[in-house]
């Protein structure tokens, strides 16, 4: 034996190393020289999957069972074939989102479910407690082999191991709330002691299998030939299968295996070299189990068989080899306890007691320090409830643990794999699954091993409840299987079945559905919005003060004001703002990216109610009317009311609509002339009053963030702006038109994501095109309200004007100010000689343009297609100076940003289209899409309108059927493919009375069947005629498979070719 | 064949090889390996696995 006081100091002296790698990754890491940030240290951190539990006891289980200790290892190298699809994925929405544990990755993705993340973190609790008991005793077992059983009776050497594990796991996990939860100085540690325990492993193992015996050979050939032990190289399939599926998913989901395969990883290219070297790691820890197991049988060795890594080498009198694999065995444990713990006293501080701090703790009490005190705390309670555990029981008992906490974690596979490829997964099949999971999970593995240990009578386990024997827990229905396939097979189909059952029935929130969203479809590339180029404010703007700084305070009542202030500094020199330039776009991106960082410190479900308290006004309901709404307006849509906007709006709040109503009145006659109490009131002033939020005009960031916040927390909302018009012209001259421009388009998508339904009272003379009195619905409102069009145009031409020397920018704005006064698409903007046009400085033209750039007058107004046409004649003036300049590359980021169809820069009034496809599916889209922005549009089409409403969600109002069929839907607009007149006559109609026409005529090859060629071809060069004079577009798709060459030739020369591809939103 | 079919595709073939029948089909005694038939076939699966990351990460990586 050892003298008991050299190994006791040996195991301190290794703990002390293990503080100072950690404290040396950590000073490096201060340094900007990480050692942790690389793939191999990522790929030995995979190795904390290796416990005490499979160093010791796969020797154990190998002495027992044969190679049935494989699978353990069998499914986590194949799970890592799949880990460049599914933990690739599970990576990136963890860094999307900043979730920093398996319990807030799931509750997340329901809605940032805090049943969900409860009801995790409270398994996890419950599993991981007697796991962390084992890696203890464990410890003070292989030190009783090397030393002998010296002040372990009241398990004093647990409990001074439990304090040195504690100590660093707070050092370590929890110095600061990271809403990373990164931990470089832990991670070096689990990385350096995989090493450590790779090394006694292979020491101990090549001693045994080469030093005391003469190689494989001799260890399998004795084993093969000894009667009693010859089964042990025979596999027992069911069970081996059932393993290797339950390490499969173990390894995804277990606490500590997602903090470091996910929450530590820096680069997700690290993962390619992990999925090599953790698969050889495993090869090579196992490589001689089998040897050293049959090694021990064969000699007879004393003791338990999962202390034989110890036991031989100390029967031996190999005491340096035995101190060696004690130190590895003490690595593999307190990896596990240290990652365990960190993890674990995360999930609770997430999951059960933030959501009850937000909740309860006023806001006078210094939060940082008490949620990273808890923290601390939850560390603390996790390895102590470990080492109370450890002192209840002894090691027989907990010889199945690891099984039970796999099979345990195998649980949360339906809800975690399912919200990360099943879009309809829904909370409520989740919880359903879970909660039956867990049950079964309880019923059918956890009571049978209480049974063993003499926790639970075995009466139960052989007669069943009640003596009811279908329900044995150990034979469930009467399925007799080993315990882990049977506990395996019931637990997962039942948990498996509800999930999908209830995610059937109960449709998923919109919160969800987004959500999910995310989640299945993380990799596709959504066009990102290109940063608006930089317009700096000039003499006299009002620049806005507090939204950046409310936002700040927010994330500092949480994590500290420090923390928080360097926080939104980094933010904003990302975003390449400052605090008092900041625009709309960019504090939305701001608020964004501050949420994350609370969830990551905080939790998704405390986050959600940080959120929710924040929302400055909250949504209200009225008190119901028990007449039907009178009028039906839908979700996603904006609508300009013009005379009846109040009578709209309150006939929806007194029908479960909840609303929010944003005026320059008096919020308390409005209350008392339309009789609602309860909705709020926003009033655009810029003094203070009580009881209702005032918000300065100006501030339009504030304004949009408050209706988002207010959209955002309703299921079902209407917005009424009564003064949108006095919104827009009062901010003409305060703040810069891109930042009236941002507000109005950020409106407009906020309504589009069907979240809820805008109204805007606006005169009729304000409203770019003719409205009616009552209800308008209205598209793409840029193009619709005052001068934003003309707004958006100085947007574009700043951003071009700003790419040319200054005399080239000299004569390209001399040649504006000309078309200006001569080109029919600047009519809606003056000439510069009476007062609009260039600002005054362009007289001088130099190296000032762009301070305010091109000047626009309050009255001025661009149609959507003169908006475009104006476009293309800067365009012209531009490649008189710059002959390379093309204007669809240089539009592009701006086109992007305003969510404008690229095509539009190529369609000229008054001209004719061809598009030349098989099928008509890009014409089609191409035509939707645009009528989608509020074009007005006639498509005369081969297909039926229910068809064409199906697929493109085309109005049969603005369709007309070429077909002869009769018994047509009365309101269906039909035509014969022969008659040409009639077909004539309705084009004009059309053309004659929309402002800005465009006609899309497809099914060209029936009309010429219908008819013959050269009809076709005299109707089409008619209609081309007829749509220059009338300053319309029309499109034409033509198949040109369908016609021969000449033919073609003959059609194509009437009209222009539009080449297209994927131009659609 | 896109990468995730693939992956999918070895993952599948990874988890037929490791089981029954295959593992039958190597059954200790008779076969080559005598012995070591098993865990000699497995090994060898085990390696090839590890391969196919290896080669995934030489041919990828920057």
């Amino acid at each position: 034996m050892m003298n008991p006081a050299f190994a006791l100091g040996a195991m301190l002296l290794y703990l002390l190393l293990l503080f100072g790698v950690a404290h040396y990754a950590e000073r490096k890491r201060d340094l900007g020289l990480s050692i942790v940030s690389n793939p191999y240290v990522y790929a030995l951190s995979f190795s904390v999957y290796v416990t005490a539990w499979t160093f010791y006891g796969a020797v154990g289980r190998s002495a027992t069972d044969g190679l049935g200790f494989l699978p353990i290892y069998l499914g986590p190298i194949l799970i890592m074939l799949l880990s460049w699809t599914v933990l690739r994925k599970m990576i990136t929405i963890s860094k999307e989102h900043r979730l920093a544990t398996i319990s807030d990755f799931i509750s997340f993705r329901y809605g940032r479910s805090y049943v969900i993340g409860a009801l995790v973190t409270i398994a996890m609790l419950v599993v991981i407690t007697p796991y962390i008991a084992l890696q203890l005793i464990a410890i003070s077992e292989s030190m009783t082999v090397i030393s002998g059983p010296f002040h372990e009776g009241l398990g004093a050497r647990r409990l001074l191991v439990a304090v040195l594990l504690g100590a660093f796991a707070i050092i370590f996990g929890a110095r600061y709330l990271d809403p990373l939860e990164r931990h470089e100085g832990l991670i070096a540690v689990v990385a350096f002691e995989s090493v450590v325990k790779l090394v006694a492993f292979l020491a101990a193992g090549l001693y045994i299998t080469y030093g005391l015996f003469g190689g494989y050979g001799e260890i399998v050939g004795a084993i093969a030939s000894s009667p009693d032990h010859s089964h042990l190289l025979e596999v027992n399939y069911v069970s081996w299968f059932t393993l290797m599926m339950m390490s499969s998913l173990a390894i995804l989901f277990l606490p500590r295996m997602f903090h470091v395969m996910v929450v530590e990883n820096s680069r997700e290219e690290h993962l390619k070299k992990a999925m090599w070297l953790f698969p050889l790691y495993l090869l090579l820890i196992n490589l001689f189990v089998p040897a050293v197991a049959w090694g021990g049988i064969l000699l007879g060795a004393p003791g338990r068989a999962d202390m034989w890594m110890v036991s031989i080498p100390m029967s031996q009198g190999q005491e340096m080899l035995a101190l060696l694999v004690f130190i590895g065995g003490t690595s593999a444990a307190t990896a596990m306890v240290l990652v365990s713990a960190v993890t674990v006293g995360t999930m609770i501080l997430n999951d059960l007691e933030m959501p009850y701090i937000v909740r309860k703790i006023g806001k006078g009490r210094n939060l940082p320090s008490l949620i990273l005190n808890l923290k601390r705390l939850n560390i603390l309670l996790v390895i102590a409830l470990g080492y109370l555990y450890s002192l209840l029981v002894g090691f027989p008992a907990l010889v199945d643990i690891g099984l039970l906490s796999f099979l345990a974690v195998c649980q949360l596979a339906p809800a975690a794999l399912g919200g990360l490829y099943w879009k309809k997964g829904s909370r409520q099949g989740a919880i359903a699954g879970l909660v039956a999971g867990f049950l079964i999970w309880a019923y059918t593995a956890l009571l049978p091993t209480l049974a063993d240990a003499g926790w639970v009578s075995e009466g139960l386990m052989a007669t069943g409840p009640f003596g009811i024997a279908l329900l044995r827990p150990t034979a469930l229905f009467g399925l007799e299987l080993d315990l882990w396939t049977h506990a395996f097979f019931w637990s997962i189909l039942i948990n498996f079945t509800l999930y999908v059952f209830f995610s059937l029935i109960h449709e998923p929130s919109e919160e969800e559905k987004t959500i999910a969203e995310g989640f299945v479809d993380v990799y596709r590339t959504f066009p990102r919005a290109e940063p608006a180029p930089v317009i700096p404010l000039g003499d006299g703007m009002v620049i806005r003060v507090g939204t950046v700084d409310e936002l700040e305070g927010t994330v500092a009542r949480y994590i500290g004001a420090d923390r928080a202030k360097s926080i939104v500094e980094m933010n904003l020199a990302d975003l390449k703002t400052t605090r008092e330039g900041i625009d709309a776009r960019d504090l939305f991106e701001l608020r964004d990216r501050l949420e994350k960082t609370l969830t990551g410190s905080l939790g998704p479900s405390a986050t959600r109610m940080i959120v929710e308290e924040e929302v400055a006004v909250k949504p209200a309901v009225e008190v119901m009317k028990e007449t039907r709404a009178i009028y039906t307006l839908d979700p996603g849509k904006a609508y300009i009311i013009p005379e009846m906007a109040y009578e709209v709006f309150t006939d929806q709040i007194t029908h479960g609509i909840e609303g929010l109503c944003i005026t320059t009145s008096d919020p308390d006659e409005i209350r008392s002339r339309w009789h609602f109490t309860e909705t709020p009131i926003i009033r655009l002033s810029g003094e203070k009053g009580r009881g209702e939020r005032y918000i300065p005009k100006n501030n339009l960031p504030l304004l949009f963030v408050t209706i988002k916040s207010f959209v955002e927390s309703s299921k079902n909302s209407i917005i009424l702006l009564d003064c949108i018009e006095e919104l827009i012209e009062e901010n003409a001259s305060s703040v810069p038109e891109s930042e009236v421009l941002d507000f109005v388009h950020a409106l407009d998508s906020l309504s589009e994501k069907g979240r809820t339904r805008l109204v805007l009272l606006a005169r009729p003379e304000f409203v770019n095109r003719r409205v009616a009195a009552e209800i308008n619905e209205a598209e793409e409102l840029i193009f619709l309200l005052g001068p934003i069009s003309a707004y958006l145009f100085k947007v574009f031409a700043d951003s071009i004007m700003r790419r040319l020397d200054p005399s080239s920018r000299a004569m390209v704005m001399r040649d504006l100010e000309d078309m200006m006064g001569t080109e029919k698409a600047f009519t809606g903007m003056r000439r510069p000689s009476e007062g609009v046009g260039c600002d005054p400085e362009m007289g001088e033209i130099g190296p000032e343009f762009g301070r305010s750039g091109l000047k626009i007058d309050p009255a001025a107004r661009l149609s959507r297609w003169e908006f475009f046409a104006a476009l293309r004649l800067l365009a012209k003036a531009v490649q008189r100076s710059d002959p390379t300049f093309d204007l669809a590359s240089a539009a592009k980021p701006l086109m992007a940003k305003y969510s404008l169809n690229p095509i539009e820069l190529r369609l000229v009034p008054g001209t004719t289209y061809v598009i030349e496809e098989d099928k008509p599916a890009k014409s089609l889209g191409v035509y939707s899409d645009l009528v989608d922005r509020g074009v007005e549009g006639l498509c005369i089409s081969r297909y039926h309108p229910e068809k064409l409403m199906e697929r493109y969600g085309l109005s049969p109002e603005g369709v007309i059927w070429l077909t002869q069929a009769s018994g047509a839907k009365p309101h269906y607009r039909q035509v014969d493919p022969t008659n040409f007149p009639r077909l004539s006559s309705m084009i004009s109609d059309f053309l004659s009375r929309s402002e800005e026409p465009l006609v899309l005529l497809e099914g060209l090859g029936y009309l010429i069947t219908q008819s013959n060629y050269e009809s076709v071809l005299r109707f089409i060069q008619s209609q081309r005629d007829e749509v220059s004079l009338k300053k319309g577009i029309l499109i034409i798709h033509i198949d040109p498979l369908a016609l021969d060459t000449k033919e073609l030739h003959r059609l194509k020369s009437e009209m222009e070719i539009l080449p297209i591809g994927d131009e659609k939103r | 064949m896109e990468q995730r079919d693939l992956w999918i595709l070895l993952f599948i073939l990874g988890s037929v090889l490791l089981n029954w029948p295959m593992l039958s089909l190597f059954k200790g005694g008779d076969g080559a390996f005598g012995n070591y038939s098993t865990p000699v076939y497995i090994t060898v699966v085990w390696l090839l696995i590890i391969l196919s990351g290896y080669l995934f990460d030489r041919w990828t990586s920057p």
